[in-house]
C-alpha cells in the first residue's frame, strides 16, 4: 500500500496534511501528524528573557514584580498564550555569578517551609515578571544565603490568543 | 535554473513536508537555515483553544491523552503597587498578599485551574473558579 506523507486535499476536512514516517496521511491520528492545516500552528511573537528583583530572606513582602515588554495586540478580553521559565541565582560559591538551569515557575523547598519561585502574567497591554518567596519562619539574614542579583524570567509570548 | 521556493513533498537531503526558502535559495537543495519554513519536525501542534468562566467539560473526540496547558486568570491585586486588571497567570496559583493592619501582610492564595482528561481523550473537564483558558497539544513525538 501506498503510504503518502504529504496529502492535499481541497475540499476536505483538512486541505494540507504531513504525516510521520511510515503512517499515511489519510487517516493519520493526530499526534502522528507533523502538519495539519485544520490546526492553527504557534507563532511566536516575542522571545526573551527579563529581571525581577529577588525576594530576600526576612522580608515581610514576598512578592516582586518588574514591567516586561508590551503584548502583542489582541481583541478586547483575550489574552496572548505566554510560556516561562525562571532562572534563580545559585547560592553555590562554586557557580558565584551564575544561574540555576531553568525550571517551572513554582517550587517548594523544606527548609523552614519554603515556597519560593518566579513566574508571569499577560494582562494590561503587557507581559509582567514576578518573583515570589515565602518562608513561614522568617528570618532576616543566615540561614538562607544573601541574594544580591536578581531573578531572571526568560518568557515566550505567542501570536495565538484566546 | 529555476529557483524553487516551494517544496512540497521530498526535499533533496531526503526529509519530507512542506519547505518554503529564502529569495534567491532553492527550497529543493538549500540549507536549513537558509528556509523560511520548514515543516519536517516532529513537535507538538495546537490541537484545540478555548477559555471557560467556571467547570466545564470540552468534548475533543481523540482517542489518545492530549497535553493541556491551564492558565487561570488573575488580577495581580496582590501585587504590591501593581494596576491594571491582569491577566492569565502562571504559575496557578500565584501567591496573594494582604495587608493586615499591623504593617504585615496575610498571604493567601488564589484559586489554580486544573484540567483531567476523560475517556483517554475522549473528554476533558476544567475545574476552576474564574476564567481559564485551556491550550490542548498533541505530544511531541520521540
Amino acid at each position: 500500500m501506498t503510504t503518502r506523507r504529504v496529502l492535499i486535499s481541497p475540499g476536505s476536512s483538512s486541505p494540507l496534511r504531513v504525516s510521520a514516517g511510515g503512517v499515511d496521511a489519510s487517516g493519520a491520528q493526530f499526534d502522528d501528524l507533523i502538519f495539519d492545516a485544520n490546526q492553527p500552528p504557534l507563532r511566536v511573537a516575542i522571545n526573551g528573557w527579563m529581571r525581577v528583583p529577588y525576594v530576600a530572606a526576612g522580608d515581610s513582602n514576598i512578592l516582586r514584580w518588574a514591567t516586561g515588554p508590551a503584548l502583542p495586540a489582541t481583541p478586547a478580553g483575550a489574552y496572548p498564550l505566554f510560556l516561562l521559565m525562571w532562572y534563580a541565582p545559585t547560592a553555590d560559591p562554586a557557580f558565584e555569578g551564575s544561574y540555576a538551569p531553568g525550571r517551572s515557575p513554582y517550587g517548594t523547598g523544606t527548609c523552614y517551609s519554603q515556597n519560593f519561585g518566579a513566574g508571569g502574567a499577560v494582562g494590561d497591554g503587557r507581559f509582567t515578571g514576578i518573583s515570589f518567596n515565602k518562608q513561614t519562619i522568617l528570618f532576616s539574614g543566615d540561614p538562607f544565603p544573601n541574594f544580591t542579583d536578581q531573578t531572571r524570567i526568560a518568557y515566550c509570548i505567542f501570536r495565538n490568543y484566546q | 535554473m529555476s529557483t524553487r521556493r516551494v517544496v512540497i513533498g521530498k526535499r533533496a537531503d531526503g526529509a519530507y513536508g512542506i519547505f518554503v526558502s529564502k529569495a534567491g535559495f532553492d527550497a529543493y537543495t538549500t540549507a536549513d537555515s537558509n528556509l523560511l519554513l520548514n515543516v519536517s519536525s516532529k513537535v507538538s501542534t495546537l490541537l484545540l483553544l478555548g477559555k471557560v468562566s467556571s467547570t466545564q467539560t470540552i468534548a475533543l473526540g481523540l482517542s489518545r491523552s492530549p497535553i493541556v496547558l491551564v492558565t487561570t486568570q488573575n488580577s495581580l491585586s496582590g501585587l504590591p503597587g501593581y494596576s491594571g486588571s491582569g491577566g492569565p497567570c502562571r504559575p496557578s496559583p500565584l501567591m496573594s498578599m494582604t495587608p493586615d493592619g499591623s504593617g504585615g501582610y496575610t498571604v493567601g492564595y488564589t484559586t489554580p485551574g486544573t484540567a483531567t482528561i476523560n475517556g483517554n481523550g475522549a473528554s476533558m473537564t476544567v475545574t476552576c473558579g474564574g476564567p481559564t483558558v485551556y491550550a490542548v497539544y498533541s505530544k511531541a513525538f520521540t
